[in-house]
């Protein structure tokens, strides 16, 4: 199946299916941006024998009045979306074993949700 | 491929034992259900593993579970050949575990119980995960995205 990946160990080979995969890419996603994995779309694409990743995904927002400043304290949308990109780089790796060229995130649309009422 | 020292096998003899001219005295044939179902009893002491199959044959399992003839050898395929095995093992993987480290517990566990319970000589464990089970997938819907 396209977007599975092989790894060879001295006693046989261990396939992770591309199922498994975009179950772990939406996951590692999802947490990153305050979604759910199931909001998360995940594409995988082969370059060069390397893994190529395409995350469609919403973001989690505040809604404007509840914020405090001019930015939420975890920063903008776009810093966030960055930092998404690279923990999903990192997470994925360290989860899967893939080896990662590349990590696309593009953003789909805004959830607003508001913070949890501290009891 | 893969060579490594052949294991002794407490128990079993194949190689007949007590033949001076080192030739067998006869076959111990073990079924490969055995085998198979072996390996399968030996995953459930790794940790990482969800389930073990895939799709058809969890549903499967699920039914048999119900009326309670569990198929320890679900997921585990092996091939026989003389007195070496080759095991292909199709498993779920929770969330978040590495699963290169899952698999190879599972290829250890495996490789473990069959050279010592059954005294095969194991060549290959060839694992894949089918897919990876996300904690919150289980809480159902109920959650609202905007409150």
């Amino acid at each position: 199946m396209s977007g599975s990946t092989d790894t060879l160990t001295p006693r046989g080979r261990t396939r992770v299916t591309a199922r498994a995969m975009t179950r772990v890419v939406s996951a590692v996603a999802a947490e990153s941006l305050g979604v759910k994995p199931g909001q998360v779309s995940v594409d995988l694409a082969d370059a060069a024998g390397r893994l190529d990743l395409t995350v469609r995904t919403p973001i989690r927002v505040l809604p404007r009045d509840h914020l405090e400043g001019a930015a939420p304290a975890n920063g903008t949308a776009l810093d966030r979306t960055e930092r998404a990109q690279h923990d999903i780089r990192g997470t994925v790796a360290a989860l899967t074993g893939a080896d990662i060229a590349g990590v696309t995130v593009r953003l789909t649309g805004a959830r607003l949700r508001l913070p949890k009422r501290a009891d | 491929m893969n060579s490594f020292t052949p294991t002794s096998s407490p128990g079993i003899d194949t190689a007949g034992a007590g033949s001076p001219a080192g030739r067998p005295r006869g076959t111990t044939v073990i079924n490969d259900a055995v085998v198979a179902k072996i390996a399968g009893l030996a995953l459930r002491d790794v940790a990482g593993i969800h389930a073990v199959g895939g799709g058809a044959a969890r549903a499967f399992g699920a039914i048999r579970d119900a009326i309670s003839s569990t198929d320890h050898g679900q997921g585990v395929s092996v091939e026989v050949d003389e007195n070496q095995v080759a095991v292909a093992l199709s498993i779920v993987a929770g969330y978040p575990v590495p699963l290169q480290q899952v698999a190879e517990d599972a290829r250890t566990a495996i490789i473990e119980a069959i050279e010592t319970l059954v005294g095969l000589q194991v060549t290959e464990v060839n694992v894949t995960i089918n897919d990876v089970h996300l904690p919150d997938e289980a809480d159902g819907t109920g959650k609202a995205d905007v409150q």
